[in-house]
């Protein structure tokens, strides 16, 4: 570790509300005993509905590297060598297929897993999963600081989450029961899974290591079990500094292990900022436990800046004091606007 | 006969080949077809998917199995009543898309609701032609009294308790209030109480006050459409339709 102490001309006025989200997984069971694969699963693409090169096959494609990439948690599924060309897909005949199909042939749902199991007698495993997903989605990445109730790529990462064998589970995490989802900051991909869900992976399919991975997120999840942007909005200062501003700030720990590391808060005319800015307040030494979402308020004064409409940036282990499983989730632009006027 | 009369009990269902669209009670709406089913995003979207909102006991859950229809889940709602819309028997089976389907395999599908026995709920029934679940969404909740208050309170399929209801959305309890987790050796057992339920059901809505936020809510969205008791006939459970997404991408900044 190799921390330092900067405080970037910003003080830290107040303390901070925070919030911690214990896991809260979900899975089957059958006589109490967790319902699984019993060995490594592969899906079936339909080309005709998630044709090659396309969004849709990007999407499931994710959906199934971020499954895969979850470190303690056994490979589960992949892609079949073979392919599905017809419109008709069966449930039943011991292939698992994705598809897309029709909204409206999924009784209005953004997604269904078609799950069968051994009938439970005193344990049971899963025999075959058939996933379909709406195709009035939209499968493109997702803007780290939107909500969206359309995400076909969220959608993919849910329902093979149900592949697995998990169920809904309220929290920051991939497997709420609807969307909008939680996502990752990032230039990159900002669906992934989540600390709730890498937990529930790591407990069906153990593999006995770990991982450390931190992420930000614009999003946070309210008391009432919402989930909702950080800071939304313009937020107006005047250019010579020294106004207070307060921002939600949220952390997530992917890993299985405590990090502790460097904060900083920056701002930029550029949308695509996730490294340089001018910093507006850093954080040394926070420490966020493994497999938990921390949302904080933080109020600072800010330095004097130059006028004009900036971005704002959150970013975590800034230091790179911690090697990571994946480091390109660690800065997020939060949805918020700073108006800086001549005053 | 009724549609949860014939079938078997519980875990070892015998199969039947009776039809559903000879057992059920059919009403004679022409108006709900499938392609009026969308995306619920909001309450305001659930309730112009609804034909009725009901409430009452589920005395039992029992298994059918039809070629066409798949294998049910029937839930009896017993002592039924209608909060909204009509109702026009007191006893509904709400058969969802589920079950055994030989006598070594079971199908499940985790989107859609599970009731339990011996538990009071209510409902939103769609009016849609449905083919998964007469529910709409997960707008299903499991009724109990809060202890402090001796009125009703709604307990949501997360297991969380409502607090709050509108447009904007549902709200609920920070903590569940019950478990959710299902075991298949007896997946229609009551949930229990969670230890420390009292004190989040204490801070739930009450249900006289969500029914009247829903009747707010209706001025903007009224109920409309007929339930349908029975499935969809012109779909077959173990088919998926695939069809090709429209190419297009998100635009993020």
């Amino acid at each position: 570790m190799n921390r330092k102490s900067i405080l970037a001309g910003a003080v830290l006025l107040s303390g901070f509300l925070m919030a911690s989200h214990a896991h809260a997984f979900s899975f089957f069971k059958c006589n109490g005993n967790p319902v699984v694969w019993g060995s490594p699963f592969q899906m079936v693409q339909n080309t005709l509905s998630i044709p090659f090169g396309t969004p849709p096959e990007s999407s499931l494609d994710n959906a199934i590297g971020r499954w895969n990439g979850v470190q303690g948690m056994a490979n589960m599924v992949s892609k079949a060598p073979f392919i599905t060309i017809g419109s008709d897909l069966s449930i039943g005949d011991g292939q698992n297929d994705v598809a897309t199909t029709g909204r409206a042939k999924l009784g209005g749902n953004s997604g269904l897993t078609f799950l069968i199991h051994n009938l439970c007698v005193l344990s049971s495993s899963w025999v075959e999963a058939d996933v379909a997903v709406a195709n009035d989605l939209t499968f493109g990445r997702v803007a780290e600081d939107s909500l969206t109730t359309t995400s076909g790529r969220s959608t993919f990462i849910h329902e093979l989450g149900h592949a697995h064998g998990l169920g809904h589970a309220q929290g920051f995490n991939n497997m709420r029961a609807s969307q909008p989802l939680p996502l990752v900051g990032g230039p990159n991909e900002t669906v992934d899974v989540l600390p709730d869900d890498a937990r529930a992976g790591r407990f069906l399919y153990p593999t006995g290591n770990g991982e450390v991975n931190l992420f930000a997120s614009a999003q946070r999840r309210t008391s009432k079990d919402k989930i909702v942007l950080n800071n939304s909005g313009t937020i107006t200062v005047c250019s010579k500094g020294g106004d207070t501003i307060t921002l939600f700030s949220t952390v997530g720990n992917n890993g299985t292990i405590t990090a502790t590391q460097t904060e900083r808060w920056w701002v930029s005319t550029s949308n695509q900022a996730h490294n340089g800015g001018t910093t507006i307040f850093q954080w040394n030494g926070s420490t966020f436990p493994a497999n938990t979402v921390i949302t904080r308020q933080v109020t600072f004064k800010l330095p004097a800046l130059p006028v004009g409409t900036f971005f704002v940036f959150h970013g975590v282990d800034v230091l790179h004091e911690v090697q990571e499983s994946r480091e390109d989730d660690n800065n997020v632009r939060e949805g918020v606007l700073l108006q800086v006027n001549n005053c | 006969m009724r549609y949860q009369e014939e079938t078997s009990a519980r875990r070892r269902p015998q199969f039947i080949g009776l039809l559903l669209t000879a057992i059920l009670v059919v009403t004679s709406n022409t108006g709900a077809i499938a392609d009026s089913i969308r995306a619920v995003e909001n309450p305001l979207d659930a309730l112009a998917s609804t034909a009725a909102i009901v409430e009452g006991t589920i005395r039992e859950n029992a298994y059918t199995f039809d070629p066409a229809a798949g294998p049910r889940t029937v839930a009896t709602l017993a002592d039924a009543t209608a909060d909204f819309g009509r109702l026009d028997d007191k006893t509904l089976p709400l058969a969802t898309l589920g079950g055994p389907i030989s006598e070594k395999q079971e199908l499940f599908i985790p989107e859609l609701p599970v009731l339990t026995d011996d538990t009071r709920y209510l409902v939103f029934l769609t009016n849609a032609d449905w083919f998964f679940s007469p529910v709409v969404e997960n707008y299903v909740f499991r009724l109990e009294t809060d202890p402090q208050r001796g009125t009703d309170v709604l307990i949501a399929p997360s297991g969380r308790a409502v607090v709050g209801l509108s447009a904007d959305g549902l709200e609920f309890s920070q903590e569940p209030v019950v478990d959710t987790q299902i075991d298949f050796i007896s997946p229609h057992a009551k949930l229990r109480l969670r230890d420390g339920a009292a004190a989040q059901l204490a801070t739930a809505m009450s249900k006289q006050d969500f029914l009247a936020a829903v009747r707010d809510l209706l001025k903007a969205a009224p109920l409309q459409g007929e339930f349908r008791s029975s499935p969809a006939r012109d779909r077959v459970w173990n088919q998926i339709t695939a069809e090709a997404a429209p190419l297009r991408d998100a635009n993020p900044r």
